[in-house]
Order: C-alpha cells, then structure tokens, then sequence
C-alpha cells in the first residue's frame, strides 16, 4: 500500500519539512511533484498501525506540526497521489475501489508527471476529452481503451490508465538518511579511461553495498567528471528495473563510458547510485520464461554498444497515418506483466500479405507504359540485393499524402508490382521529388 | 513448423526466394509465441522487420526485442549470440534474408554451430532466415519456402493483392539432440 501526503497550503509550506515529516513513517519515500510525497507502507503496519486509520492519523500528526496536509492511501502510488490531491478529505482507498473514489475528478486534475508527458500536451488531451463531454475520470475511465489509443495515441491510453486508478509503478525513492554517492576531487589527475574506471570501481562497490545494508538496489546511476581544463563529462541512466548486483552494476558503467576519452586529466569525480526498491517477483509453474531482469539490461547495453542507441528494444506503432508510423520504445519485461495484451494490436481483419521494410527506400528506375509501370531496376545496394524486372502484374496508383501544413509533409502514388524476377513489392514515386523509390517487399 | 518449434532447443533454417512467404511463416510463428505471453527477439540485419505487418498478424509487440543491424552483418552473429546466451526468449529469430546470397554463403560455419549449441543450452528455437541454405550440419531442421501462386483481386484499373500463397518443404527433418547422440553411439530410437 502507498501514501500519498500532500501539501496543502504549498507556498506557505516547508517540502523539506514535509519529506523529513513523512521518512518517519517509512524509509522509501518519492518526492513527487515538488508538493506532495509518496510512502510505500509495505511492512510499516505494525508500526504505523492498520492502514485504514493511516491517513486520519498523518493529518492530525501534521497539524501538531502546523503542517496543513491531505493524505490518501491506496494500493498503487498513483491513485494515491490524484486521490489526496483532488479529494476533499483524508481517505483510505480500499484495492479495487480506486475508480469508485477517483470517478469524481475532474481529468483537469490529472499529473502530467505520473502520465509522463508535457503540460501542453496534457491541455490538448484534456481540450479533446472536454469536447467529447468527458470532464471526470469515470466517463474517461470507462471509454474502449482501443479507441483512446486510435484517437489519442499511447499518451491518452497512460492517462486512462490513471483515471482508472489501476497503474503500477515503482516510486523513485530518495532516502532522507541515506545518501548513495560518492565524490572526490582526485589527488593525481586520472588521464585514462581504464584509470577512471578502476576508480569508479572502488566507488560502486562501496555503494552496492551501502544499497544492499537498507535492502535497497540501484534504479539508475549519475556519473560527472570534472577535467582539468574546465569541461565535464556526465552520464546519467536509469533502468527499467533495480539491479543490485555489483557486477552487472560494473559492467553497465563500463559499457556507458566505453566511448569516453578524456581530452584532459580528470580532476573530480562524483558517482550516485539512484536506491529503488528491490524487485520480488514469484514465477509460476505454468507461466512461460521471462528473460532475468539484470541480464537483460546487461545485455541490452553490450548490444546496444554494438549497434548503437536507439536500435533496439520493442517497436512500437504510433497513431498516424504517415509511411512507417514507427518507433522503438524500451524493452521492459516487467511492464507487459502488469497490463493486458495491448488493445490498439487487434489483427487487422483483411489478411494482408507480410511485407519487409526497406530502410530507407531504396531509389529505383522505373520505366512507364500507358501510365503503368512496366519495367523496374535498381543496382544492388551495399549488402542488400537490388530488384529488376518487367512488370507482370500492376496494382495502383494509390495516393497517399499528410502532414501538409509540417515539414513532415508527403505525398506520394504507391504501386503494388509483380515483377519478372519473381519479387512482389511495392513502388511509389514520390511526387514531391518526382523519384521512384522502392518501399517494401512481400513476402 | 509448429510440430518443429514445439520440440525447443531447435535450430531451424528457413531459407526461399524472395517473395516466398518466409515472413509470413515467421509473423505467424511469433503471433502464437506471443499470443502464450512468451518474449521472442528478433535480430534484423537490414532493418526490415516491418511493426505494422506483424501487429497485422497478430504479434504482441510488447513481447518483441527488435534489434536493428542496420546493414551490419558481423553486430547481427554478435548480437544473436548475445541474445542466444543470455536466454529468456522463447524464439530468436535471425533475419537475413535481404542480404546478398554471396555474403550470406561466406559466413563461417563455425557460428552456426555455435547457435545451435547455445539453442540447446537456452531452451529456445532459434530461426535463421536466409535468402539460401548456409547453415549445413549446424541447423536441426531446415525448411525452404517455395511461391505457388499469387492472388489479386479486382478489375485491372482498381487491383488489390490478395494473397500469396507459398509451401514449405522439409528439407531436413528435426532430429533431437538425444537422437543424434543416440545415432552417435550407434542406437536406434523410437519415436511416436
């Protein structure tokens, strides 16, 4: 169960005071929104008390301190963020009835922190919800999350998940006792990497085992030098799930500052551990094998240095219309537990042939007769094989255009060709351009 | 393919012209593996997985690791081996498809059957699709892909594709890794 206590007089309050108020209730506290702090209360029950009188008791504690707070517990730590925040009173949310409480809301209240988007953006989802006539979380809670994803895209489907009170997530705890970094202006300038590295060793051992002694592990890491003639080096990372082991924690710092060379000694050096709780996870005898969270981020940096950032992790289809609405989004294992088989991957109800993406387009020769493609050839290109061939068999032309008032803007006549040498793919000339490129092959 | 790919610890070659329904065979492979909420990597040496086609066809992309090569050959054999060791995914798969028959062709045996001892280990069925047979004795089970037809719909001036339709041939059939230990020694064995 988690609390959330908030602030309610915030120009007149002390936060620090309120942090400090809040870390004698439980050691992993998240400081949220600069307003508001959020308790994880696992465990705390013979200490605190049952959890239903909890908030009752926070409020009246944090008057004695002339502390003017709401509090609200609730069995994810969002819930209880929008309930204290939005509700009149003190309130204890019973698991399963966090839709019943929070239906009232105003969506207006919703955190563009927990939905981790821009304030902007988060006005223009709500501007569109107010204009279909949803006002409150209720009614938003309960629209077809396959319609709020086709409309509103995965942001609106992150804050559905929020009205309906039923997100999980780890708090980013920030301990007030406990700091987990390490910092040292360095008596013989360090001009290595190698040097560095054995350094920063010495640094992370110490703190994986300060983590390990609060029964804590590591969520993300900051790392910042200083060099002797003036510039800084800053790494900053923070993983999908807390990792506490000390080898796997060496492994990722070397593989993230494997690329660092040092254009002047090293002077300062800092390393911060980010504490997050640590994992428990109870496999079952019949569910399938999941990769192990901690390899897996060792493995994904190690491919990762290979093939660069950005390349892997899973894809992802955004709502647009545009040629390869595509992105690659983290790889977590942990999240795809915690929700149901995403609804926006529906299969399409026409069967559709495979089709193999050529990034980018491959530009190719195009000969027309009669307004139809007759002839197309290209040269290999690199490693990949090129195509050439009479057109057998022509589909189209089907144009396609978007984005007219951006500089995203395309438009094109796309063509679905059987050639003679036995490919099925598709063409499309680009009519901004007026080059014919090759998009896609069947298979 | 699904009597293949339910035995695990597989290696299986699938290998076909282009156009010969390769991809498809595969989508459909990971749209079950996904449809059980098992994880399946998929290492793409040219960038050509194609997410929409796949979400088509029914594969949960939440359960997908996409690694992108980018044209690079030799991070696609690193990366596979990475993924092949570190276990956790049910099905590997390793496209190259697009890339030249002549590169593919020089690619040192050695890796395959490096894969396939790291499958055995991993518990996985790891499918390499190759535009030509490459690996040899390293695969378990190889299958080509072979176009019969393809269907379009509708008159000439509004046509649509509908359809292609492809066979797979077993060009060589799964043998376990019990059973070529058994053939080793000499043994026969039964199987049901």
């Amino acid at each position: 169960m988690f609390c959330c206590i908030y602030a309610i007089d915030k120009d007149n309050s002390d936060y620090q005071a309120l942090v400090a108020f809040a870390a004698r209730f439980s050691p992993l506290v998240e400081e949220t929104g600069g307003d508001s702090v959020v308790l994880d209360l696992e465990g705390t029950e013979l200490l605190n008390g049952p959890f239903t009188d909890f908030p009752g008791r926070i409020t009246r504690l944090a008057e004695r301190e002339r502390m003017a707070v709401r509090a609200a517990v609730a069995a994810n730590p969002d819930a209880a963020f929008h309930a204290a925040h939005g509700l009149p009173e003190s309130v204890f949310i019973e698991p399963g009835k966090e839709a019943e409480y929070l239906g009232d809301l105003p969506v207006e209240n919703i955190s563009h922190l927990l939905a981790d988007i821009t304030v902007e953006r988060l006005g223009e989802i709500v501007g569109t919800l107010n204009s279909w006539g949803i006002s409150t979380f209720g009614p938003l809670a309960a629209l077809p999350t396959t319609g709020i994803s086709e409309r509103l895209g995965p942001e609106g489907v992150r804050i559905q998940q929020l009205a309906k009170g039923k997100t999980r997530r780890s708090i980013i705890v920030k301990s007030t006792g406990a700091v987990f970094s390490l910092s040292e202006r360095l008596e013989h300038p360090v001009s290595s990497r190698e040097t560095l590295l054995l350094v920063l060793a010495g640094y992370l051992e110490k703190l994986t085992a300060y983590l390990k002694a609060h029964h804590l592990a590591a969520a993300g890491f900051e790392l910042e030098t200083r060099l002797a003639d003036g510039s800084t080096y800053a790494r900053k990372i923070q993983f999908p799930s807390p990792i506490k082991e000390y080898r796997t924690l060496k492994k990722i710092l070397e593989l993230e500052i494997e690329g660092f060379s040092p254009s002047s000694p090293v002077t300062w050096v800092r390393l911060e551990l980010n504490p997050g709780k640590t994992r428990m996870i109870q496999s079952g005898l019949f569910t399938p094998d999941t990769p192990e969270p901690e390899k897996t981020e060792l493995v994904l940096a190690r491919i990762g240095k290979i093939v660069g950032q950005g390349k892997i992790g899973s894809p992802e289809v955004e709502n647009s219309h545009r040629p390869d609405p595509v992105r690659i989004k983290r790889f977590d294992t942990g999240s795809v537990f915690r929700k149901n088989r995403h609804m926006d991957q529906s299969p399409s109800a026409r069967k559709q042939p495979a089709t193999r993406k050529l990034r980018p387009p491959l530009a190719v020769m195009v000969w027309m007769g009669e307004n139809r493609p007759i002839r197309v050839q290209t040269t290999d290109s690199g490693i990949r094989k090129g195509v050439s061939g009479k057109v057998l068999v022509s589909a189209g032309p089907w144009l396609t255009s978007g984005e007219w008032w951006s500089k995203g803007k395309w438009e094109r006549e796309e063509w679905d060709l059987q050639l003679s040498d036995g490919t099925i793919c598709r063409v499309y000339h680009d009519l901004q351009s007026n080059r014919w490129y090759l998009d896609a092959i069947y298979d | 393919m699904t009597e293949m790919t339910e035995k695990r610890r597989a290696f299986i070659e699938i290998s076909g012209e282009r156009s010969s329904g390769k991809t498809g065979l595969i989508l459909s492979e990971l749209a079950q593996a996904t449809a059980r909420r098992e994880f399946c990597a998929v290492i793409d040496a040219t960038d050509s997985f194609d997410p929409v086609s796949a979400r088509n066809a029914g594969v949960d992309l939440n359960h997908i690791l996409w690694i992108c090569c980018t044209g690079k050959l030799d991070s696609a054999l690193k990366a596979a081996d990475y993924i092949l060791h570190a276990g956790g995914f049910s099905h590997v798969v390793l496209d190259i498809c697009d890339i030249r028959p002549e590169i593919v062709a020089r690619i040192p045996r050695s890796y395959w059957f490096r894969f396939r001892f790291a499958t055995e280990k991993s518990g996985a069925v790891f499918l390499l699709i190759t535009p030509v047979p490459c690996s040899g004795a390293g695969s378990s089970a190889a299958v080509e892909c072979v176009r019969e037809k393809v269907e379009w719909s509708g008159s000439p001036e509004y046509r649509l594709l509908e359809t292609v339709c492809a066979r797979t041939l077993i060009r060589k059939a799964f043998r376990s890794a019990a059973m070529i230990k058994a053939g080793n020694r000499g043994i026969t064995l039964k199987t049901s």
